[in-house]
């Protein structure tokens, strides 16, 4: 009984601690996202539509031609773009999280990417800060749900599963992350808080190019991509004839999508669903939005057929993301189809 | 996986919970066995055969010298074979390269043409350490001062045991083969020490060390575009980082040791306070340097001759402890510093006496010390020679000042300027255990508070350590 008392109190030490942590901690971003979520945080209360999804987003989708052509059409905008490259779908419950803690007053829209709902290991991303910081423990059923139902054999689960616990415990225990509270902490004290970093020009647009491409893997990404004209083709040939593979089929998760759908309905703001533009030819769970497309508004640009001139091979900087010209087409494509109800 | 690491806690809880539920000794025993191998294996399973052949020749050899001297011949064969076979596989893993690239160098500049002869060996994690335990244990054999251990089981797990299995502290087999005869009680174990002791240790590692590290690497890395003033900040800022990171580990293993009921050798006792350089030879590594004692420096002759002999012992035992840590003429100008000031010292205590000036020579001692910590860490001589200059004659080779920001580059202000602050607490935390002060903690608050003090402590430490931990400094040797 005496060493469980022990074991229990030490527990209750140690989790007291990390959930004092966690309830001082509120700006929960950690890598370059900070910079992004204090500049959102600043004008946060006069945006009436959020983007947030993965780079695709993050390179894809320019606020200011997106409230320029809302603006052209009638229904003017003002927009920001919270996209954060390497994020998953379950990643984006967080971004929604502190959007609503926030209370943004007059925020009509969050526009999600719709995109993949597998969990698989990321690559080289073990422990990363960008990892971790995502894998809130209100996320974790969902997560583990997706983990359960991804077409993948069971020792891959079993792995990932583990990596899923590992990054939720260490999230959730604040493990790393004392600076950065700390340092958060401080600034509000002093009241500079949110505007320390200076305001990023774009409104979160961050246009990818050889210059500021994140690492070597995007820079030779495009050089293959310029050097291979007839590939790409070729890649949208198999998107027009393939439809989706077999191994993306399944995996949606139809209860974090409707809980999505749910919460922001009842803070009176509409979800939106984009599928974007992109030469693969698929994402896990991509079949299970039709199964709510009549709970949730959901706008398609997937179809090289039906948006020819996005997929314009020098709109594109390589296979997955759009290169700025692209990013510039795609904005007013995207103000036009909310707009007349595509 | 590295004790600061998020899953060797995991891996810790689950050896610790199954190790005491355990009822009989030998059941434990093999369950430690599994374990240390398994965490060994995790970073390389290939060399599991080379520890375990280490295990298996030196237990041998042991019983076979003691059955050679019970029948009267002095087994010393075996000992040659035992010995032969732990420096053969350390020779080969750890120096091949380096005296076949010495070699061929040698004979170039003699006029005669060689190439170079080099291996693409990958270097066993911790072989310096067990090597040298397997060592001391069938010389102790021989010597008549150790009983060869009664079952392969007792001795492989001897060599093995996890906690100080990659970086020591090299414990004795006269100190650890007995506490693996006895079946150990968790009431025996004091849990407050022991984990103490564990996390003043991860403080040290995961917080401090990993802390002044990046200043550190960016002047070691450049030395000679920063002025004298950065050098020998960087110099201090190294000899904090390798004390807390070794003596962490330290710390960590005794610790984890502990909690399963082993003790082990305790390593370091504030050797920055030591009022002489032999004085920090006692407090610094301290297990290291009680081998090269006992099994180098007195069987070479020690200071049974003339002042010049032992001075020469002296030197020689010092150069291979530079050896021991790499394979480099870097560590064997090291181990020629250090040797050196222990010969002057020596010279000077005969002369002038014991105890005169403390203060000065504490601070000779120091000097002598983050001197010699120079050529540890720099990585060329060249930088070492100028980094040398920037300390003794104070030449500034460069006009760059060190950034001691830059660990925490994307933080700001306030937050740098508490930064400096944070580690004081943390310092006193190690002081504390240090001096025991649990066992007043408990004496003045209830046990239960302590505990959760404990926790309490664990999670702000697992707070303040970055995510991505660097190695352990000692895991290259």
């Amino acid at each position: 009984m005496s060493k469980l008392t022990h074991i229990f109190l030490f527990l209750l030490g140690l989790v007291a601690t990390a959930w004092a942590l966690v309830s001082i901690d509120k700006m929960p971003f950690w890598t370059f996202s900070r910079q992004k979520a204090c500049n959102l945080a600043i004008g946060i209360h006069e945006c009436d539509t959020i983007f947030i999804g993965s780079s695709r987003v993050q390179r894809g989708i320019s606020p200011e031609i997106f409230d320029a052509r809302m603006a052209e059409l009638g229904q003017p905008a003002l927009s920001f773009n919270f996209g954060m490259a390497g994020t998953l779908v379950h990643d984006f419950e967080r971004q929604i999280d502190w959007i609503l803690e926030q209370n943004p007053g007059k925020l009509e829209r969050i526009i999600v990417e719709a995109g993949t709902y597998e969990q698989r290991i990321r690559s080289g991303q073990w422990m990363r800060n960008l990892v971790v910081e995502a894998h809130e423990p209100t996320s974790l059923r969902s997560r583990l749900s997706s983990v359960i139902a991804m077409r993948r054999p069971l020792w891959e689960k079993v792995q990932v599963t583990g990596y899923v616990l590992a990054h939720t415990l260490t999230n959730s225990l604040r493990i790393g992350q004392g600076p950065r509270i700390l340092d958060d902490w401080c600034h509000r004290w002093t009241g500079r808080g949110f505007r320390r970093f200076g305001i990023l020009p774009g409104r979160g647009f961050m246009p990818i190019t050889m210059e500021n491409a994140p690492n070597d893997i995007r820079r030779r990404q495009h050089q293959k991509w310029v050097a291979n004209p007839k590939w790409a083709a070729t890649m949208l040939d198999r998107k027009r004839s393939g439809g989706l593979p077999a191994e993306y089929r399944g995996g949606f998760d139809h209860v974090t999508c409707r809980r999505q759908i749910a919460r922001l309905k009842e803070a009176g703001i509409e979800l939106i669903y984009v599928v974007m533009p992109t030469y693969r030819n698929g994402f896990a769970g991509r079949d299970g939005l039709d199964d709510v497309a009549n709970e949730v508004r959901i706008v398609r640009f997937d179809d090289p057929d039906a948006f020819p001139e996005l997929y314009g091979f020098e709109n594109w900087f390589d296979a997955g993301h759009m290169s700025l010209s692209g990013a510039e087409l795609f904005s007013a494509r995207l103000a036009e189809a909310l707009v007349n109800g595509k | 996986m590295i004790f600061s690491e998020p899953r060797f806690l995991l891996f810790f809880a689950l050896v610790f919970g199954v190790h005491w539920m355990l009822r009989g000794n030998s059941g434990r025993k093999i369950w430690l066995l599994t374990a240390s191998l398994f965490f060994y294996g995790s970073w390389d399973w290939r060399f599991l055969g080379l520890i375990l052949g280490c295990a298996a020749v030196d237990y041998i050899c042991a019983a076979r010298i003691r059955r050679a001297q019970d029948a009267g011949a002095s087994g010393k064969k075996w000992l040659l074979l035992s010995l032969s076979y732990d420096l053969g596989t350390l020779g080969f893993f750890k120096y091949f390269n380096f005296f076949a690239d010495s070699g061929a160098d040698f004979l170039n500049w003699l006029g005669i043409p060689a190439s170079e002869v080099t291996l693409q060996i990958v270097l066993p994690v911790g072989i310096s350490f067990f090597t040298f335990q397997a060592m001391s244990y069938t010389i102790d054999v021989y010597r008549g001062k150790l009983q060869p251990a009664p079952h392969f089981l007792d001795f492989v797990l001897f060599v093995t045991f996890f906690p100080q299995l990659v970086a020591g502290p090299i414990v004795r087999a006269s100190q650890f083969l007995p506490q693996l005869q006895k079946k150990n009680s968790f009431k025996d174990v004091d849990v407050h020490l022991a984990f103490g002791q564990f996390l003043s240790g991860f403080i040290k590692k995961a917080v401090i060390a990993d802390l002044v590290a990046g200043p550190v690497d960016a002047v070691f890395g450049a030395p000679a575009e920063y002025t004298a003033m950065s050098i020998g900040i960087a110099v201090a800022c190294y000899a904090i980082q390798i004390y807390c990171d070794f003596s962490g580990y330290s710390d960590m293993a005794i610790g984890t040791a502990r909690l399963l009921g082993y003790e082990l050798t305790k390593n370091f006792n504030f050797p920055y306070l030591a009022t002489s350089i032999t004085d920090f030879w006692r407090r610094w590594h301290i297990s290291l340097s009680g081998w090269l004692r006992d099994y180098l420096y007195i069987s070479i002759g020690g200071n049974r001759g003339s002042r010049w002999f032992t001075h020469r012992n002296l030197i020689l035992t010092m150069l291979l402890g530079g050896l021991w840590h790499g394979a480099g003429y870097n560590f064997i100008v090291w181990g020629a510093i250090h040797g050196g000031a222990l010969v002057i010292h020596k010279e000077w205590m005969r002369v002038f006496g014991e105890g005169r000036l403390p203060f000065v020579s504490r601070l000779i001692t120091i000097y002598t010390v983050l001197l010699a910590w120079i050529y540890f860490r720099a990585t060329s001589f060249e930088d070492a020679w100028v980094m040398t200059k920037a300390w003794v004659l104070l030449q500034s080779p460069g006009d760059k000042v060190v950034d001691l920001w830059s660990p925490v580059a994307n933080l700001d202000v306030v937050y740098r300027i508490l930064l400096i602050l944070v580690p004081l607490p943390l310092l006193l935390l190690h002081v504390m255990t240090s001096l025991n002060v649990h066992v007043w903690l408990r004496r003045v608050m209830p046990s239960l508070l302590v505990t959760f003090l404990f926790g309490v402590l664990s999670a702000l430490a697992l707070a303040c350590m970055p995510l991505e931990a660097r190695p352990f400094i000692y895991f290259q040797f």
